[in-house]
C-alpha cells in the first residue's frame, strides 16, 4: 500500500480507483495546499492531472529532487506530454485513470525505491 | 458498433502506424496518400471527429500531405535515415525498452515481455525484420493482428489485445513526444499527432461507457479507420509469422572484452539470445578474472539506442537508407574511378585484420592503424633498441617501480596487471611517478613528482648519470646483454657533446629538483626488483623517441629485464596464416608510404590535410577510428575528410568521421563477431573472442564485408572461406591447442611465465614460433639505437628542445594535453550510457593559483585558445596538475549520440586537443603532439 498524493484542478474528481486498489490517497484540488501536504507529510507517489499537475512537479522537487510523480492528461496535447518529460515522471498516462494500466505503473515506480526516478528528456 | 466493427476500425488504424514506423514510407504508399480521395476523406474526418485530439492528428497530417511537393518524398527518407536509423542528432528511438527508464540501451525486459506476449498467441517476429520484438512497429502490429482475429470472430483475445493495449500504451505516447520533438520533416510531426490522437480515442473506447462524455469514440474509431481504407496497407500481419518459437537457454560464453586494447578475459552471460552481463574470465592472463568498467558495460555498448542498423548513401548533404547491395556495390563501383594507390584505408581496430589488411594491401592502398596516432615516438626506440613496444613490468615481485608519462591504473592494459600494482603498493613497494598531472596512479603512488612535458629524457638521462657515475650498474647485464654502453656513457658524462647530463641539468629543464632526481635515481638503483616503464606521455611530444630511449637505458643499466620485478620480455605465439593447403593469400600491392618521418615512414594521420591538398590521398576508406576527433587539428582534418573525393565509413556509430563520408557501413560490434589472437601478459596464451550474440539490425562483420567487397572486385578466389572458422582452423595449425578448447575456455595457456627468458633464447628477440612488436638486430639492449644509425639520426638518447613555434609564450603561457580517463577508451565508447553516467563530461585540468591569478573558478566556462583553434569548456581548478599546464580527457565532442542528442543535455564534452598544430607531430615515428599544444584560458562567464 503506499501513500499518495494526488492533485486535480477539476474538484469533481474522484480517486475510487485509486483506493480500491488499496492506496491512502490524500487528494487536493488546490495548487497550494498540495504542496503543503507534501511538505508535511510521507508522500510514495504523486497523480498529477493535466496543465496543473506539470506545473506541481517543480514545487514537488524542490522538497525533494527524487520525488515521483505520475502525469495525468485529460485532453493530451502533445506539447503537453513534452513539457511533461522534461520533468522525470514515471509515466504519462491518459484520464479517466485504467486501474490496470496506473497498478503495472505504481508497481514499476515505487519498486525502484524512493530514490530512484526515471529520467528525463529535453524535449 | 459493434466489437466486431471497433475490432476492425482499430486494425486499420494500427496496421497503418505499424507500417509508417517499420520502414522509411514507400513510394507506394506516399502516393497513395497523396491521391484526392485520400486527402478528400482525411479532410473530411479532420472536420468531423468529436475527439479534438484525433481530429488535430488528422489534420496535420492532411496539412503535411496536401502540400507536399514533388521532393517531399525522397526528403521523408533523409528524414527517416536521421530519425530511425541514428544518422541524425535527436534520433526517436523506437523502442519499449528505451522508454521503460528512459536510458538509451535497448534489449531490456519489455522485450522479453513482448517475445512472451507472442509466444501466448502463437506467434513470432519476422526473423527478416531486423528490429526487435519492443520496436514500436511491431507492437502496432502485434494489436492489429489481435484486432484481426477478434474482428474475425475471435472474441477470446479481446482481453489479450486490451490488457497488452493498456500495459503498452504509456511508452507509445511518450514515442509520440520525442517524434513530435526530433522531426524536422513535419510528416512525422503531423504522425506524432495522429498517433497520441489514436492511443487517447482507443483509450477512451476502452473504459467503461459510463466514463466516456459525451460522444462515442468508437465512432470517431471508425471514421478515422474508414479514411485509411483506401491505402495499401497489407491485410495480414507484415510483421509476425506463426508458431511459437521458445527462449534460447541460458548460455555461459567465454570470450574476451575488446572495449580497449587490454583484451581482459570476459564472461558473457545469456537469456534468450541476449546479452545480460559481462564479468571477468578466471584464469585468463590479462584480466585475472576481473574486468573494469568498460568490460562491465558492454551489455550497454552492444544495445546502444545510437548503433548504426543499415547501410547509408549521402545524397544531397543528407544520408538514406540503402540496402547492403546497393552500399557495397557503389563502394566498389566509386573505388575503381580512382587511383588505389590514392585511397587511404584506415583501421582504428585490429578485430581479425589479417582478413581486410590482406584485401587493402592487395589493392595497394595506403593504410594507417591507431599506432601512429598513439605512441610510435615510443616504439622508434623500443621496437629497435629492445624486442617490444612495452614489456610489462612484473609487479607481483617489484619492490621498486618507476613510470614516466603512463597513468597504468586508468590505461591498464590488463586488470590483473593492474591488480598486481595496486598490491604492490599495498605491500610496501614504492612506486614513483613522474607527471605533469597527478593522475590516478600518481595518486597511488608514493610519490608523485611533477615535471615539464617533453623533459622526461633529461630527467632519465640524469639518473643515468647519477648510476653510472656511482657504479652502481649491473656490469654484467651491461657487458653480456647490452650494445654501445660505452657511446651512451660518454653521452651521459657530456663527453660527445660537452653537456654532462647532471641533475642539476636535468632540473633545469624538466622543473624536478636536482636532489629528487639523484635521490631516485639511487633508490632505484639500489633496489632489488625494479623496473622503468612509461607510454604515451613520452610519446605525445616532441621529444618521444629519445625520452623513451632514456628511460629504458634505466632498465639496461640495471639488467632489469625478465629480472624478479622487472619489464618481463613478451613472447607471443604466433598464428599460421588463415589461407591453409591450396588457399591463396592475395599478394600486396604497392602501397606508398605516404610520410617520411626521421625514423619511421607511412601514413601518419596527423598530415592528413597535407596529404590531400599535395594530391597523395583522393579518397578514404575508414573502419572503426574517428579521424575528426582523433588525429589531430579538428578543423584541418575536418577540411581534408571534405575536400576527399570518395570516403566511405564502416563503423557501429555515427562518429563524426561518418557523418563527412558518403557511403556508412554499419559494422557489428566486437560481442557480434568472433576472432583468435595471441596475446602476452607474463604468460602468453591464445585468447578467443565469441559471437556472443548474433549481429543486431542489419549490421555485419568486418570479416564479412570485406569478402562481400572482394568478391564484387573479382577477388573471390582470395578469400575462399566457407565460414570464419574455416579460417581459424587454418590459423592454428601446430599450435598447441584447438578451436574447441578455445570455444570451451576462452583462452588455452601456451607458455609458462619465466624469468630470464633471454638466457635460454640466448637473445632478447623471441625464438622462432614466437612474435612481438619489434626486434633488436643485436639480440641484446642497444643503448645506441641500430635502426637510427642506418637512417642518418643521432642514435643516442638526449633532450631535445620542441619547435621554436610550440613553445609557450606570454600569449600562450601554458601547455596542454590530453588523458585519458578509466571510462572510456578513446573516442570509441560515447554511446554507451553505463559509462556516460560515470563520465559523461570533460572538464579543463587548471592548477589552483592560476586559476586564482585568472579568476576563474570551478564550473566556470572558460575559452581554450590556441593560435590554431580555440574550444569553450568548463573550468576545473585543482592541485593537481602543475602550474602552467592544462589538462581534459580525450575522446569527447562527438556530434551524435549521447554526446550530440539534444534529449540528453547532460551528457557532453569538447576536444581540446583538436586545437593543436595542424599538419606537425613529433620527427621521429609521426606521433601526434597531443600532450604538448600551446594555449591561453580566457574566463567566458562563471
Amino acid at each position: 500500500m503506499a501513500q499518495i498524493l494526488a492533485y486535480d484542478p477539476d474538484p469533481e474528481m474522484q480517486w475510487e480507483a485509486v483506493t480500491s486498489m488499496g492506496h491512502d490517497v490524500a487528494s487536493f484540488s488546490d495548487a497550494g495546499e498540495t504542496v503543503d501536504y507534501a511538505q508535511s507529510n510521507k508522500v510514495d507517489i504523486a497523480l498529477l492531472v493535466g496543465t496543473e499537475g506539470v506545473d506541481m512537479i517543480k514545487p514537488l522537487r524542490e522538497i525533494s529532487p527524487n520525488f515521483k510523480v505520475v502525469v495525468f492528461c485529460d485532453a493530451p496535447e502533445i506539447m503537453e506530454v513534452r513539457r511533461a518529460l522534461r520533468w522525470a515522471p514515471c509515466s504519462v498516462l491518459f484520464k479517466p485513470i485504467v486501474k490496470e494500466e496506473l497498478d503495472a505503473c505504481l508497481k514499476r515506480a515505487l519498486l525502484k525505491g524512493k530514490s530512484t526516478i526515471k529520467g528525463s528528456l529535453n524535449l | 458498433m459493434d466489437v466486431k466493427q471497433l475490432a476492425a476500425a482499430k486494425f486499420n488504424i494500427q496496421r497503418f502506424l505499424a507500417t509508417v514506423f517499420a520502414d522509411e514510407i514507400s513510394e507506394t504508399l506516399f502516393k497513395a496518400m497523396k491521391t484526392d480521395t485520400f486527402l478528400r476523406d482525411l479532410k473530411e474526418v479532420s472536420e468531423t471527429l468529436y475527439s479534438k485530439e484525433m481530429a488535430r492528428g488528422a489534420k496535420a497530417l492532411f496539412d503535411f500531405m496536401d502540400s507536399a511537393g514533388v521532393d517531399t518524398y525522397q526528403a521523408l527518407r533523409f528524414e527517416y535515415a536521421d530519425l530511425f536509423l541514428n544518422a541524425g542528432k535527436s534520433p526517436v528511438l523506437p523502442y519499449e525498452s528505451f522508454y521503460a527508464d528512459r536510458e538509451p540501451t535497448l534489449y531490456g525486459e519489455p522485450l522479453f515481455q513482448m517475445r512472451e506476449s507472442l509466444r501466448k498467441q502463437k506467434l513470432h517476429k519476422d526473423p527478416d525484420y531486423p528490429e526487435p520484438e519492443d520496436h514500436i512497429s511491431v507492437e502496432f502490429d502485434f494489436l492489429a493482428e489481435m484486432n484481426r482475429r477478434e474482428a474475425a470472430g475471435d472474441l477470446s483475445v479481446a482481453e489479450v489485445r486490451s490488457d497488452f493495449g493498456r500495459r503498452h500504451m504509456a511508452w507509445r505516447t511518450e514515442f509520440c513526444a520525442v517524434l513530435h520533438f526530433s522531426d524536422q520533416s513535419g510528416f512525422y510531426k503531423a504522425l506524432a499527432e495522429f498517433t497520441l490522437g489514436y492511443l487517447f480515442l482507443a483509450h477512451l473506447a476502452s473504459v467503461p461507457s459510463e466514463d466516456e462524455f459525451p460522444a462515442n469514440p468508437a465512432a470517431d474509431l471508425a471514421a478515422v479507420a474508414k479514411a485509411l481504407e483506401t491505402l495499401p496497407l497489407a491485410t495480414e500481419s507484415f510483421l509476425l509469422k506463426p508458431g511459437t518459437i521458445e527462449p534460447a537457454a541460458p548460455r555461459t560464453i567465454p570470450t574476451h572484452c575488446y572495449a580497449c586494447g587490454a583484451l581482459c578475459g570476459m564472461t558473457a552471460k545469456t537469456k534468450d539470445g541476449v546479452l545480460m552481463s559481462t564479468g571477468g574470465l578466471r584464469g585468463d592472463i590479462k584480466g585475472g578474472g576481473r574486468l573494469c568498467i568498460k568490460g562491465g558495460n558492454a551489455k550497454h555498448h552492444v544495445y546502444s539506442a545510437y548503433r548504426l542498423k543499415s547501410p547509408l548513401i549521402k545524397e544531397n548533404g543528407r544520408f538514406r537508407k540503402a540496402s547492403w547491395d546497393e552500399a557495397l556495390d557503389k563502394v566498389v563501383t566509386d573505388f575503381k574511378a580512382y587511383d588505389p594507390t590514392k585511397i587511404g584505408y584506415m583501421r582504428g581496430n585490429d578485430f581479425a585484420n589479417w582478413i581486410h589488411e590482406a584485401l587493402f594491401d592487395h589493392l595497394g592502398c595506403p593504410k594507417t592503424t591507431h599506432r601512429p596516432m598513439c605512441d610510435n615516438a615510443n616504439r622508434m626506440s623500443n621496437e629497435h633498441n629492445l624486442s617490444d613496444k612495452r614489456p610489462w613490468i612484473n609487479y607481483q615481485e617489484a619492490d621498486y617501480i618507476l613510470h614516466f608519462g603512463m597513468n597504468e591504473v586508468i590505461t591498464s592494459y590488463g586488470q590483473r596487471k593492474t591488480a598486481q600494482l595496486k598490491a604492490a603498493v599495498d605491500r610496501g613497494a614504492k612506486l614513483v611517478v613522474l607527471d605533469p598531472r597527478r593522475s590516478e596512479t600518481a595518486s597511488l603512488a608514493t610519490e608523485w613528482i611533477p615535471i615539464k612535458p617533453s623533459t622526461d629524457a633529461a630527467v632519465a638521462l640524469a639518473m643515468c648519470h647519477v648510476i653510472i657515475k656511482n657504479g652502481l650498474y649491473d656490469k654484467d647485464f651491461v657487458a653480456n646483454w647490452t650494445h654501445g654502453f660505452e657511446a651512451f656513457k660518454k653521452r651521459v658524462m657530456g663527453e660527445d657533446d660537452d653537456v654532462p647530463k647532471t641533475p642539476l641539468w636535468a632540473s633545469r629543464i624538466s622543473g624536478v629538483p636536482a636532489e629528487t632526481i639523484e635521490r631516485i635515481a639511487l633508490e632505484f638503483a639500489k633496489a632489488t626488483a625494479k623496473g622503468a616503464m612509461s607510454w604515451t606521455g613520452l610519446a605525445q611530444v616532441p621529444n618521444g623517441m629519445y625520452a623513451t630511449a632514456a628511460l629504458q637505458a634505466l632498465n639496461a643499466l640495471c639488467g632489469t629485464y625478465d629480472a624478479p620485478g622487472g619489464p618481463s620480455l613478451p613472447f607471443k605465439r604466433k598464428l599460421k596464416p588463415a589461407w591453409g593447403e591450396g588457399q591463396e593469400k592475395p599478394p600486396k600491392g604497392n602501397a606508398p608510404k605516404l610520410d617520411k618521418l626521421r625514423m619511421w615512414a607511412g601514413w601518419a594521420p596527423a598530415y592528413l590535410l597535407d596529404d590531400v591538398e599535395s594530391g597523395k590521398l583522393d579518397g578514404m576508406i575508414c573502419y572503426f577510428g574517428d579521424p575528426v576527433l582523433s588525429w589531430g587539428n579538428q578543423a584541418a582534418i575536418t577540411e581534408a575528410i571534405e575536400k576527399m573525393k570518395f570516403k566511405v565509413c564502416i563503423d557501429a556509430f555515427m562518429c563524426d568521421t561518418a557523418l563527412l563520408c558518403d557511403v556508412v557501413l554499419p559494422d557489428s560490434t566486437w560481442l557480434e563477431q568472433s576472432q583468435i589472437k595471441p596475446d602476452w601478459l607474463y604468460e602468453a596464451q591464445i585468447s578467443y573472442w565469441a559471437e556472443v550474440v548474433e549481429p543486431l539490425f542489419q549490421t555485419k562483420p568486418m570479416y564479412w564485408i570485406t569478402m562481400e567487397l572482394a568478391r564484387r572486385m573479382g577477388l573471390e578466389k582470395h578469400f575462399p572461406w566457407k565460414n570464419i572458422e574455416e579460417a581459424f582452423e587454418n590459423q592454428l595449425r601446430g599450435l598447441p591447442c584447438t578451436l574447441d578448447q578455445l570455444k570451451e575456455q576462452g583462452y588455452v595457456i601456451t607458455d609458462k611465465a619465466a624469468y630470464y627468458k633471454y638466457k635460454e633464447w640466448g637473445s632478447l628477440n623471441p625464438p622462432d614460433g614466437y612474435g612481438s612488436s619489434g626486434n633488436t638486430k643485436t639480440g641484446k639492449y642497444n643503448f645506441v639505437n641500430p635502426v637510427a644509425e642506418e637512417k642518418g639520426v643521432d642514435p643516442l638518447p638526449n633532450h631535445h628542445d620542441g619547435p621554436p613555434d610550440l613553445a609557450t609564450d606570454a600569449t600562450y603561457p601554458f601547455h596542454f594535453g590530453n588523458f585519458r580517463v578509466f571510462g572510456h577508451e578513446h573516442s570509441s565508447t560515447f554511446n554507451d550510457f553505463g559509462l556516460m553516467k560515470a563520465n559523461g563530461s570533460n572538464a579543463l585540468w587548471i592548477n589552483k593559483m592560476d586559476a586564482h591569478d585568472l579568476q576563474i573558478e570551478e564550473g566556470d566556462l572558460v575559452r581554450l585558445k590556441s593560435p590554431w583553434g580555440e574550444v569553450e569548456i568548463k573550468a576545473h581548478p585543482t592541485w593537481d596538475i602543475m602550474p602552467g599546464i592544462l589538462g581534459a580527457a580525450g575522446g569527447f565532442g562527438h556530434k551524435r549520440g549521447l554526446e550530440g542528442d539534444p534529449k540528453f543535455p547532460q551528457f557532453g564534452g569538447k576536444n581540446p586537443p583538436g586545437i593543436q598544430k595542424p599538419n606537425i607531430t613529433e620527427d621521429m615515428g609521426g606521433t601526434p603532439l597531443l600532450k604538448y599544444i600551446k594555449t591561453r584560458v580566457e574566463k567566458i562567464s562563471s
